[in-house]
């Protein structure tokens, strides 16, 4: 498979400091690939500099083989399909007139059948005829996805496409990208939404403050970075004693959502926990099979799992000071 | 440019801008009407001058600031990614729209400017009426450039329209007034040329007229407007 994007030792600095810092990755035909990183990763500025917008500080791109800049670099960018930062929309123009706009663009002639098409994939066929400024963010990002499959992108470069969506416009979304492949569309999707590039894509890379720090199948990051394990609930405060309790038998644990626990490790099964937060004199209040994925990935990747692990770190008192507390722990 | 030619006519600004100077060439018309053209035919020669000035200013900052407005740019970049095709472009269809404003403003006002005065002493010659539209058709040419430069470096439609209209009816026209450097300035030569294309008598006046550097003059001045916008969009990375 020939590599439709590369970015070689790319590095774009600004007064502030570098937005992307020494970043190499390559994106193959035919894969959907997720660009994941914290706001401010270096993601935007990444798919910027790729596309032309922005020129690098040092290092390289190429878009279809071609560098922004060299000749044929106008023939590689109309192959590919972009949406960045939000839908580019021109809001006093209905849907029809800025799919129009996008075709006169890309020299297509007889377009108006394509943009049927395309309207009606996305569910806008019956709002052709509606400015968009009146659309709903959903419906401007569907528009926004529709225009960037004018004149059949082989690659369709996607940077925050769910931002500012509910849930039910999320799910929209994620189902029209999930399409594109069959379409024979190679896509490239920046985004934190860490669950739906769990779901929509086959490899993700990882960016932090510039830098690549992870690149790989969905589920060899998981594997690597999100172990299965166990969600344990506690006396919340007891929490940072049970922490320690685990750790000392060689189980990694974070805090979780309402005063729990996730643990990983090498667990055999949920008596390896209990056990030893027992003969510690902390009962535990449920104890649930936890999924490995690529939220647990990704916060042990970036500075959250390091945040998390100081909490786990940090010295806890051996006894609650609380006899009131210590008496229902005991119970 | 066919997308640039789709914008001016799906958008509304430019319609807008159709509408306000039909409407004050109606305007001016009427008051020929009521008090007659006036012997230094200044309501034939605001009625189609001011109106399209203005509206070249708006056409040429709005084609050029839009993007910026709609934060479309990077959309249009990613389509054409020559910056510089993009402005050449985009100034094409600015002065098309430029020159379809002034023809159809003249168009208006040639028939409507005769039928108005022929209740007065004074008459609006058909054939003064089409001298003014020509005159204006020349002189927008530098008011488009100078509003798509001033939009585009600003880039912002307004900033660039506010940066136009202050140039030019106010620092421009003020720095006329300044014995020789004023001959070099924008409005005076714009003017030298008005006025050796409709004649001297049409405007009343008896200035004398050096065409040829009076050109060499408004060329020089649209060329570092559009030479320094065009730095400006050409070296700087687009949001």
């Amino acid at each position: 498979m020939s590599a439709l994007v590369t970015f070689e030792n790319l590095t774009k600095r600004y007064s502030t400091g570098a937005a992307v810092d020494d970043l190499s990755f390559e994106l193959a035909e035919g894969q959907v690939c997720g660009l994941l990183g914290p706001n401010g990763a270096g993601k935007t500025t990444a798919i910027r500099v790729l596309l032309g917008l922005a020129r690098p500080t040092s290092g390289s791109t190429t878009l279809l083989g071609v560098s922004p800049g060299a000749p044929g670099f106008g023939n590689a960018v109309r192959k590919v399909g972009t949406l960045i930062e939000g839908p580019a929309l021109f809001v006093r123009a209905t849907a029809r007139q800025n799919m129009q706009i996008e075709a006169d663009s890309l020299g297509l002639n007889r377009s108006r059948a394509k943009i049927d098409d395309l309207l009606e994939l996305v569910g806008l066929k019956d709002r052709a005829y509606t400015p968009c400024g009146s659309f709903s963010l959903g419906m401007k990002q569907r528009l926004g996805l529709a225009i960037s499959l004018m004149g059949d992108p082989r690659l369709v470069v996607l940077d925050e496409p769910t931002n500012g969506l509910d849930p039910g416009g999320i799910v929209e979304i994620r189902q029209l990208i999930e399409k594109l492949p069959e379409r024979g569309t190679t896509v490239l999707v920046s985004s934190h939404l860490l669950a739906e590039i769990q779901l929509m894509c086959d490899r993700a890379a990882i960016l932090q403050r510039g830098k690549l720090i992870a690149d790989g199948t969905i589920s060899d990051l998981i594997n690597g970075g999100g172990r299965a394990g166990y969600s344990v609930r506690v006396d919340p405060s007891l929490v940072e004693q049970a922490a320690a309790t685990l750790g000392r038998v060689g189980l990694d644990s974070v805090p979780g959502d309402a005063g729990g626990l996730d643990v990983t490790g090498e667990i055999g099964n949920g008596k390896e926990i209990s056990q030893p937060l027992a003969q510690a004199g902390i009962y535990v209040w449920e104890l649930t099979p936890a999924k490995a994925d690529l939220e647990q990935a990704f916060l042990r990747l970036t500075d959250e799992s390091d945040r998390a692990k100081k909490v786990r770190m940090e010295p806890v008192s051996p006894v609650s000071a609380d006899p009131v507390k210590e008496a229902v722990n005991a119970v | 440019m066919r997308s640039e030619w789709r914008k001016m006519t799906v958008l509304p600004t430019p319609k807008w801008t159709v509408v306000a100077t039909v409407a004050a060439v109606l305007v001016a018309a009427l008051i020929v009407a009521i008090a007659g053209a006036g012997e230094d035919n200044l309501a034939l020669l605001m009625g189609i001058g001011l109106p399209t000035w203005i509206g070249s200013i708006v056409l040429g900052a709005w084609i050029s600031g839009l993007e910026y407005g709609q934060r479309t740019m990077r959309r249009t970049l990613t389509r054409n990614p020559n910056r510089l095709s993009v402005i050449g472009n985009k100034l094409a269809v600015a002065l098309l729209g430029g020159a379809g404003l002034t023809i159809l403003a003249t168009a208006i006002a040639i028939p409507l400017f005769s039928l108005a005065s022929s209740g007065h002493e004074l008459k609006v010659a058909a054939s003064d009426t089409l001298n003014v539209g020509i005159g204006n058709l020349v002189n927008n040419v530098a008011y488009v450039i100078a509003g798509f430069s001033f939009g585009l470096f600003t880039r912002s439609m307004a900033g660039g329209m506010t940066v136009a209209l202050a140039f030019f009816f106010v620092i421009d026209s003020l720095l006329t007034q300044i014995p020789v450097v004023g001959d070099y300035m924008l409005a005076a030569v714009s003017t030298e040329i008005f006025h050796a294309i409709v004649g001297n008598e049409l405007v009343s006046s008896d200035s004398e007229v050096n065409l040829a550097r009076a050109v060499a003059v408004s060329v020089l001045w649209l060329a570092v407007f559009v030479g320094l916008s065009t730095l400006r969009f050409v070296r700087t990375d687009v949001d």
